[in-house]
């Protein structure tokens, strides 16, 4: 199922732009991205997405219908995790996926059924009966992921799902988002995460100060940067280049192509120094922070 | 009605694992009682009855409704729920009735009381006056509880509001002890005009005045509606 932002803007009643112009599309066995700093206006654009906020200019189609004009056919159509959600003390992992399937139309029984393969998928099943308040952060966020996959909902929205989980965690909210993937479901989650854009993401929107900065997957991001290479240098003695990132004890140096990395690396007098292909971080950083543009 | 069913799950699983409140509340109704008892005898049981019906009623909406619905917005629960095909009615109408256990806890420790007095005209009477008050706590509740932005301010705001206007006008005591000019005042309070409804059609009080409580809770079922509309949206903000 497609998911199109066509200029979306949301200005807050304090007067506040919570995003600008963001615009793009996700489509369904495909896990979208939107990558961007804190304050870029991720979450505003999954709160108009999802119908917790009204655009203020612009438009957000999900399956082609309208969020402002079909609120509640989208609302059928979603489900939500959304940022810092905190599942009540009083839940169990088996309580939150009962309760939330019953609410999303199935029965008492086909929600246990049900509840079981995605409490499983989350590597909750082992402590499905046991409250939320003697569960740790990370398994109280995995409840939370669990209960909106297992809704039959084909788009799903994920503001920021593996804030504060550990690697191991992340891991399994990661391949189960994939499997979702697989499955067919439209997966939107955000992040700040440039790992975790890179390794789960078919697609990457980057947001900056509430506009769509660039977008494409990993591999066409990367490419939209002037660099192939950078040159990671440690106490640097001498730097023949006046245009660098310093890092106090570090600097980084972008070049295009590698046989000038290593003919730049051979003039440079420092402890260390490393050549490395340029990645999704190096794309972010130009096109959203500008710091490869020296403007940071 | 699936929906409702998976909020009131939901909604319902604190009491399934704190159920000492639920004791707590029988010694709160089988206190109150030996104290009316001691000091107004029989007549003191048959108030204390109407007083707990009213209690029961106010404290629900203000109370339990709104102090849930607080948190879960504060938790972002309310997020999850508003980006499904749940309606605010399903969402409200959920918690109402998993909160109902109370009432339902309360009038089964009141029943032998109930049974001992003959009590049941009390008892009809009371749930006639329960029934606009338990709109009128909810309306409040909610809209009380919307417009709070700090967490920490949920219960510290509710809980004594709750106690305030259950201890203090005439709900455990009949308004009619108080000099009638004051009463007319006094009666402007939902909880004390619900009380007079309930102990007039009982015959509990010595005041035959039906229409002015009545009419006091029927303009605060408006200011409810007037007061939670501003602040109770379903997403689209």
């Amino acid at each position: 199922m497609s998911v199109v932002a066509e200029h979306l803007a949301k200005k807050y009643p304090n007067g506040v732009w919570g995003a600008k112009d963001v615009n793009f599309s996700a489509n369904k066995s495909r896990i979208t991205v939107l990558l961007g700093p804190n304050g870029a206006g991720k979450t505003t654009t999954v709160g108009m997405l999802t119908t917790l906020l009204k655009p203020t200019k612009g438009r957000a189609l999900i399956g082609g219908y309208s969020t402002m004009d079909d609120v509640w056919k989208v609302r059928s159509l979603i489900a939500l995790c959304p940022q810092d959600v905190r599942v009540d003390i009083n839940w169990s992992p088996w309580d939150a996926l009962k309760g939330y399937l019953m609410i999303r139309g199935f029965s008492s029984e086909d929600s246990m059924e049900r509840g079981e393969k995605y409490l499983k998928l989350l590597d909750l099943w082992e402590i499905r009966k046991t409250p939320a308040i003697a569960l740790s952060g990370g398994q109280r966020k995995r409840i939370a992921v669990a209960m909106v996959l297992a809704s039959d909902a084909p788009v799903v929205f994920l503001d920021e799902p593996s804030s504060g989980l550990d690697v191991e965690a992340r891991y399994i909210v990661w391949k189960s988002l994939r499997k979702e993937a697989e499955r067919g479901k439209t997966i939107i989650l955000t992040t700040h995460d440039m790992k975790e854009a890179e390794i789960l993401g078919d697609y990457v929107v980057m947001i900056g100060k509430g506009k769509t900065i660039a977008q494409g997957t990993p591999e066409e991001l990367k490419h939209m940067i002037p660099y192939t290479h950078k040159i990671v240098v440690k106490n640097a003695r001498r730097i023949p280049i006046k245009e660098h990132i310093d890092l106090g004890d570090r600097k980084v140096i972008y070049v295009r192509g590698k046989e000038k990395a290593v003919e730049l690396a051979e003039k440079i007098e420092a402890a260390s120094i490393g050549i490395e292909e340029t990645n999704l971080e190096d794309a972010y950083l130009y096109l959203v922070g500008g710091v490869a543009n020296g403007e940071n | 009605m699936g929906k409702i069913r998976g909020v009131t799950y939901l909604a319902s699983r604190w009491i399934r694992r704190q159920p000492m409140w639920l004791v707590e509340d029988l010694f709160i109704v089988l206190g109150f009682a030996i104290l009316m008892f001691v000091w107004g005898g029989i007549n003191g049981l048959r108030n204390v009855l109407v007083a707990w019906f009213i209690s029961g009623a106010w404290g629900m909406g203000v109370n339990l409704v709104a102090q849930s619905i607080g948190w879960d917005k504060q938790q972002k629960i309310m997020d999850m729920f508003i980006a499904t095909p749940v309606r605010p009615f399903h969402y409200v109408f959920g918690y109402f009735i998993s909160s109902l256990i109370f009432l339902a806890v309360d009038f089964l420790y009141m029943l032998i009381l109930i049974i001992y007095l003959n009590a049941w005209t009390i008892v009809l009477a009371s749930l006639i006056a329960v029934a606009p008050l338990l709109i009128i706590s909810n309306l409040v509740g909610l809209s009380i509880v919307m417009r709070i932005k700090k967490p920490t301010n949920i219960s510290a705001i509710t809980n004594p509001l709750q106690m305030m206007l259950i201890i203090l006008p005439p709900v455990f005591y009949p308004a009619s002890v108080l000099p009638e000019t004051w009463r007319y005042f006094v009666l402007l309070i939902p909880t004390a005009a619900g009380a007079e409804i309930a102990r007039q059609l009982s015959g509990l009080s010595s005041w035959h005045n039906l229409w002015y409580p009545v009419a006091v809770l029927a303009i605060w079922v408006v200011l409810g509606i007037l007061a939670s509309s501003r602040v109770v949206k379903w997403g689209m903000e």
